[in-house]
C-alpha cells in the first residue's frame, strides 16, 4: 500500500501536527505554566514572601524538623520554617505521626505568616523518589526494546513496518514488508535480465 | 511531573492491555503490543523536561515555554498522530487505535494518583482547566503498583505462551 497523499502530504501533515505541538506547547509555557504540578502556590513562591500569601491555599514541602507541633522546614539549609496544625491528622499515605527529617508535602491554608491549616498531607522518603526515577528509565529502556525487536525500517517506503512473523495479518507468507520489497526488486532485475 | 506514576507500571500495563487485544483480534501480533506499549508510554514524553526544563528551552528559544502539554489527551492525541505517520500506510490506522488505547491507559492510571491537593492534573487542557479530583490509590513512587502490574503482565505472558505453543504441539 503506497502513501494515500504521497510522501509530500505525508510531510506536509507531520508538520502540521509538530506546529500544532509546538504551539500548545508555548501556549501553555504563556500561560498556565507545569499543567501537571498544582495549581496551588508552593515553597518556591510562598517562602520568601509569606505577608502575601496569608489567608490563600498553599502547598509547602519540607522536611520535618520538630514533631510537637509538627515544624517543617521547606530549605535544606533548615530555615523557611512552618508550623503544620493538623498534619499527622490529614496525612493520606503513612498511618504516622510524622517523625524529624520525614520528607513531608502539606496542602491547605496560610492562617499566619508561619502556620499553615492541613487539609492533606503526604510524605514520601527520598529513596522512594529515586526508586521511580529508576524504574521509569528501566521502563523506557523496556518498550524502545520492543519496539526495535518487533519493527524494522522500510528504507523504501520510508517508514516503520512490522519485522517476518509479528504481524499475523502478513503471515501468509510469514515475511515483512521489506522481505517483499526486496523480492519485488529482485524479480524486476531478473525480469531485466532475462529481458536483456 | 512529580504527580505521574512510574513508566515501568505504565509500560507493564500496555503490554497487558496490547497482549490481551491479540488474544480477542486475530490479526493482531506481537508488533501491535509494541504499539500499545509504546502508547502507554507516550504522555511520559512530558519526562524529557528532566533533560532539557521548561526554563532552559524557554531562555533557548526566546518563548515561553512548557512541556506539560504532552501530559495531556491534547498532547497525547498530538504525538501519536506524529507516531502513525512513521508506520507504513497499511498499519496507519491500526497503529493510530492502538497508540490511542495505550495513551488512554495511561490517563486513566495517572487520574488514579494520591495528589498533596486532592486534585489531579489539567488532562483535557486546553479544552477545559477542570481538574478531576485525584483518586488517592497510590504515590507515584509507591512500588506496590509496579509489582501489580508485573504479576499481571507474567500472567498474561504465560497465557500467551501456552496459547502459541498449543497450536504447534497439536501440528505435532
Amino acid at each position: 500500500m503506497s502513501e494515500p497523499y504521497g510522501q509530500r502530504g505525508r510531510v506536509l501533515a507531520g508538520l502540521v501536527l509538530l506546529a500544532l505541538l509546538f504551539g500548545c506547547l508555548v501556549w501553555a509555557g504563556a500561560t498556565t505554566g507545569d499543567l501537571t504540578e498544582s495549581r496551588y502556590p508552593d515553597e518556591v513562591e510562598v517562602t520568601p514572601d509569606r505577608e502575601s500569601y496569608v489567608g490563600d491555599r498553599v502547598v509547602l514541602g519540607g522536611f520535618v524538623v520538630d514533631t510537637d507541633p509538627v515544624v517543617i522546614a521547606t530549605r535544606a539549609s533548615g530555615y523557611g520554617r512552618f508550623t503544620l496544625v493538623d498534619a499527622d491528622a490529614q496525612l493520606k499515605n503513612d498511618d504516622g505521626p510524622l517523625e524529624e527529617g520525614d520528607r513531608v508535602t502539606a496542602f491547605g491554608t496560610l492562617e499566619d505568616e508561619s502556620t499553615l491549616v492541613v487539609e492533606r498531607t503526604t510524605t514520601r522518603e527520598s529513596s522512594e523518589t529515586s526508586y521511580m526515577l529508576l524504574v521509569s528509565a528501566l521502563g523506557g529502556l523496556v518498550s524502545a526494546w520492543w519496539f526495535v525487536r518487533h519493527w524494522c525500517f522500510d528504507r523504501g517506503a520510508l517508514a516503520f513496518v512490522p519485522r517476518a512473523g509479528d504481524d499475523p495479518s502478513s503471515q501468509g507468507d510469514g515475511r515483512s514488508a521489506i522481505e517483499h520489497a526486496d523480492q519485488r526488486g529482485r524479480a524486476a532485475s531478473d525480469g531485466g535480465d532475462r529481458r536483456g | 511531573m512529580t504527580d505521574v506514576a512510574d513508566v515501568l507500571t505504565h509500560v507493564l500495563v500496555g503490554y497487558v492491555i496490547g497482549t490481551l487485544l491479540t488474544f480477542r483480534v486475530e490479526s493482531l501480533g506481537q508488533a501491535h503490543v509494541a504499539l500499545v506499549v509504546i502508547g502507554a508510554l507516550s504522555p511520559d514524553f512530558v519526562k524529557i523536561q528532566l533533560l532539557f526544563p521548561d526554563g532552559f528551552v524557554a531562555w533557548t528559544l526566546g518563548v515561553p515555554f512548557s512541556w506539560s502539554p504532552l501530559h495531556t489527551v491534547a498532547g497525547s492525541v498530538l504525538v501519536i498522530g506524529l507516531g502513525s505517520l512513521l508506520v507504513a500506510p497499511a498499519q496507519r490506522k491500526r497503529a493510530l487505535a492502538l497508540l490511542a488505547v495505550g495513551a488512554l491507559s495511561h490517563h486513566v492510571l495517572d487520574l488514579l494518583l494520591l495528589t498533596p491537593t486532592g486534585e489531579s492534573y489539567a488532562v483535557f487542557w486546553p479544552l477545559l482547566e477542570y481538574r478531576f479530583p485525584s483518586a488517592d490509590l497510590y504515590l507515584s513512587s509507591d512500588r506496590w503498583p509496579a509489582v501489580v502490574a508485573g504479576c499481571c503482565a507474567l500472567v498474561v505472558w504465560l497465557v500467551d505462551r501456552s496459547r502459541t505453543a498449543a497450536p504447534e504441539t497439536a501440528h505435532e
